[in-house]
């Protein structure tokens, strides 16, 4: 009932003074434009890298060789420990140590820079040769567009078969179907029995110019000494990972005939810890464009007290006129902290959905990333709008609600 | 005699201004307070654009201004990669074939031409390994196309050079971690596990962006290809002779390169001369996107400071309605009402744009202590644009309420309550 009252009385003397009033509730409305667009256009465009960034799949971690420099960045000033890498030997021997708790393992040995050529055509440059099993496709998230991947039985075999990339099929197959026809790189030829589905760019490193082959094929071929195996473990589920990372690690150090008071001797890598690096740099991104993207929020509640600092001086005598026929300090306060949280929350609507608009059409148009509705974000705007309405009109209405009656009913 | 009376109005209208400001010190204080967010939002982010303009080019210096690179690919090749991969390669014996075929054309453009090659490698002394480093295998007229300044010890020379001694030159920041306590001349470094005898080190270059040769080795050519690759394609580095002329000395440098190719009239170049000019093609748009993003968003907080002025100068009009009626009856004309109230409104802008830019500056001079390799330069420019910037959002925001008390009808205003 009185919350009614309050409302019709904000709204009619709103309404007293439109131009003054919109004009208020303009500043608002660009103030949150201003955070909701830039905050869209930022979480479009971190999430379309984050998803970017999932190379590998979820649950899975990697044994990497301890020189890669996986932080990116700065100096690694690295003391060395006689590291020996990890042979295939050793990785085979772990694959079966590991089968009761993951069959999904994939052991990896690449090399890159190697051209092919497919019968008469001019060869092809800068491809990456990836010694691999089955699991590749499970760990490393690609899919067999069509044909079959490789089998255990053609690892087994050390069989001379691939499955290429989206690129190599588009530059070289262009009218015919790859599929048992016979690519030769280094010399070697292969059968290719099918060709992953395109996956596009990551960090400007293209994925599709990838051909996988049995990894006993590849040691065959490029030998194996001083060469890192890399292994891809991948854990049933999330909840299973931390501790299939444990049980690897043990398993790898007994595999490297460890000593149990000595460090280990390999590094493991989670795909999680490449995003939650990301993420830091994401939100410092994110703070930055918060704050300067807030300014103008900032000055338009200087706006708003201003506004509401004249409105209480133009209505002194109805303050002191409704203070004498006995209104409480307390119900002129909040007559007028409701008027400034009133323009505020319609200077936030507006803004929200300005905002939304501008920000997704700016990330959509310049950065081609798909759209999003931020509603984390709207939620905090409208806290924002009442936190600053309150902010911002308590002042005058605190001044609203200590004048005196009597000297504001003489007032002029 | 107009202008007299436009001075006097100007006078009279200032005065009035300056009384009304005064009168009224909270709700002036507040309406500048707006500007000065704004002003101060704009100014700062400027000033930031400008730094990191400066900056980059500041790291850009390293490639040189006056050097063309020319490669197989061109730099920034985006889908086409695959067929600049399949040129044939290059040779390090073109260097010299440019030179000569330079030395014989009449006002050549084209100082000096060498070959280099890159590689990453990862570099050890004792215990401390640097894992990926940049490697370059030059000449000893190296020094001549990149000036950087060997701080101690000496560069290689010709007699190094000829008997492709695994002698190194290294930047700055490998010298400082592999030997944090000096004394690392003459000593034996690992370069991808070859031993290198370490001859001298180069001055600390370290900018903004980049360092320069800071994290670089550069041995000598004929070593690099024994111990590293032999076949690997260098790069020729071309020093002109006069920067002004780039365009001319870019047309004779591709007339040279496919002589040296042997490329028939019709058949298109087979390489590609890359410039610093084209890494700066490359970053400036999107630089300008970034700066304009920036302006943008910082220029909404000014915006919303103009609508606050428009806003308080038509509560200025509304209150002093009685007053404008009395002026016009006493024979006020249009103009010098509309110059008054712009007066105000311009008045309490540059106030706050003076207040902004003060405050700037002094954040500015804070941040300069904090990061002291940030080129901060709040230019002369950007001051005087903030002060122009402020007056037009003056007139601009003041100019409807001015004009909406310069139409009031006197009959009307006198008679308001």
């Amino acid at each position: 009932m009185i919350i009614r009252e309050i409302f019709i009385m904000a709204t009619r003397s709103l309404g007293v003074n439109k131009l003054r009033s919109w004009l208020t509730i303009l500043g608002v409305t660009i103030g949150i434009f201003s955070v909701i667009g830039v905050m869209t256009t930022v979480t479009a465009i971190r999430s379309s890298i984050e998803s970017g960034l999932n190379v590998l799949g979820s649950n899975t971690f990697q044994f990497v060789p301890p020189t890669s420099d996986l932080s990116g960045g700065g100096k690694t000033v690295k003391k060395i420990r006689g590291r020996r890498p990890i042979t295939y030997s050793e990785a085979r021997r772990f694959i079966q140590l590991m089968e009761d708790v993951t069959e999904v393992i994939t052991p990896r040995l690449s090399t890159s820079n190697v051209q092919a050529t497919y019968s008469k055509q001019k060869p092809l440059f800068g491809l990456q040769i990836v010694g691999t099993n089955p699991y590749f496709v499970t760990t490393n998230q690609f899919i067999i567009a069509y044909g079959r991947n490789l089998t255990s039985e053609d690892v087994e075999a050390g069989k001379r078969v691939a499955v290429i990339g989206h690129s190599i099929e588009e530059e070289i197959f262009r009218n015919e179907t790859p599929i048992g026809k016979t690519i030769k790189f280094d010399g070697q030829p292969y059968q290719i029995v099918g060709v992953f589905a395109p996956k596009g760019n990551f960090v400007g490193i293209n994925q599709d110019n990838t051909i996988a082959i049995p990894i006993t094929a590849f040691l065959e071929k490029y030998g194996g000494r001083g060469r890192y195996v890399g292994i891809a473990v991948q854990a049933p589920s999330q909840e299973t990972l931390d501790e299939v990372i444990d049980r690897a690690t043990q398993v790898m150090r007994r595999v490297r005939a460890l000593s149990p008071g000595e460090e280990n001797d390999f590094d493991i890598f989670q795909n999680d810890r490449l995003i939650s690096a990301f993420d830091k740099v994401g939100n410092v991104v994110a703070t930055g464009a918060f704050i300067i993207s807030a300014i103008a929020l900032l000055a338009a509640g200087v706006g708003i007290m201003n506004i509401m600092l004249v409105s209480v001086t133009e209505r002194t005598k109805e303050i002191g006129i409704r203070k004498s026929v006995g209104a409480k300090k307390q119900s002129i306060m909040i007559q007028f902290l409701f008027e400034a949280i009133l323009l505020c929350l319609v200077g936030g609507a507006l803004g929200i959905v300005l905002g939304i608009l501008g920000g997704d059409g700016a990330a959509t148009f310049w950065f081609k990333v798909p759209i999003i509705f931020p509603w984390a974000w709207a939620t905090f705007s409208v806290v924002i709008c009442t936190v600053i309405g309150l902010t911002f009109g308590l002042y005058p209405a605190y001044r609203a609600a200590s004048l005196n009656p009597i000297e504001a009913l003489n007032f002029e | 005699m107009k202008l007299a009376r436009f001075i006097n109005e100007l006078e009279e209208g200032s005065r009035i201004a300056a009384q009304q400001i005064y009168a009224n010190k909270l709700r002036s204080m507040l309406t500048a307070l707006g500007i000065i967010i704004g002003i101060i939002a704009v100014t700062l982010m400027g000033t930031a654009i400008h730094g990191i303009d400066l900056g980059f080019d500041q790291s850009m210096g390293f490639l040189g201004d006056d050097v063309f690179y020319v490669q197989r690919q061109p730099w920034f090749s985006g889908r086409d990669w695959m067929n600049f991969r399949s040129r044939p390669s290059l040779k390090i014996e073109y260097a010299e074939q440019i030179e000569k075929i330079a030395a014989t054309t009449p006002d050549s453009q084209i100082e000096m031409a060498l070959p280099e090659c890159f590689r990453i490698v990862p570099v050890k002394k004792g215990d401390t390994q640097l894992n990926r480093e940049q490697l370059i295998g030059g000449l000893p007229g190296f020094l001549r196309i990149h000036p950087s300044v060997v701080s101690e010890g000496r560069f290689f020379n010709e007699s190094d050079a000829m008997a492709g001694s695994n002698v190194c030159v290294v930047g700055f920041n490998i010298y400082k971690a592999l030997f944090p306590n000096d004394g690392g001349l003459e000593q034996i470094i690992l370069v991808d596990n070859k031993p290198f005898r370490l001859i001298g080190f180069f001055i600390q270059e370290g900018s903004f962006l980049g360092n320069g040769y800071d994290d670089t080795l550069i041995v000598p050519l004929s070593s690099f290809r024994r111990q590293f690759n032999r076949r690997q394609d260098p790069t020729i580095t071309v020093k002109v002779k006069d920067k002004a002329r780039m365009v001319e000395a870019r047309d004779e440098l591709t007339g040279i390169m496919r002589r040296v190719r042997h490329l028939s009239a019709g058949k298109p170049d087979d390489f590609s001369i890359n410039q610093s000019q084209a890494l700066k093609d490359y970053i400036d748009p999107i630089k300008t996107k970034i700066a304009l993003a920036g302006l943008f968003i910082t220029g909404l907080a000014l915006f919303v400071g103009a609508i606050g002025i428009m806003n308080i100068t038509y509560v200025s009009v509304k209150e002093r309605t009685g007053e404008i009626g009395m002026r016009k009856a006493l024979g006020a004309r249009r103009q010098t009402i509309l110059l008054q109230f712009l007066l105000e409104s311009v008045s309490i802008c540059l106030l706050g744009g003076i207040i902004g830019l003060v405050l700037t500056y002094g954040i500015c001079l804070a941040a300069q202590s904090k990061l002291p390799s940030f080129p901060i330069d709040l230019s002369f420019e950007l001051v005087f644009t903030g002060m122009i910037v402020s007056t037009i959002t003056g007139i601009l925001s003041g100019f409807a309420p001015a004009w909406s008390a310069s139409r009031l009808d006197p009959i009307v205003a006198l008679r308001y309550e």
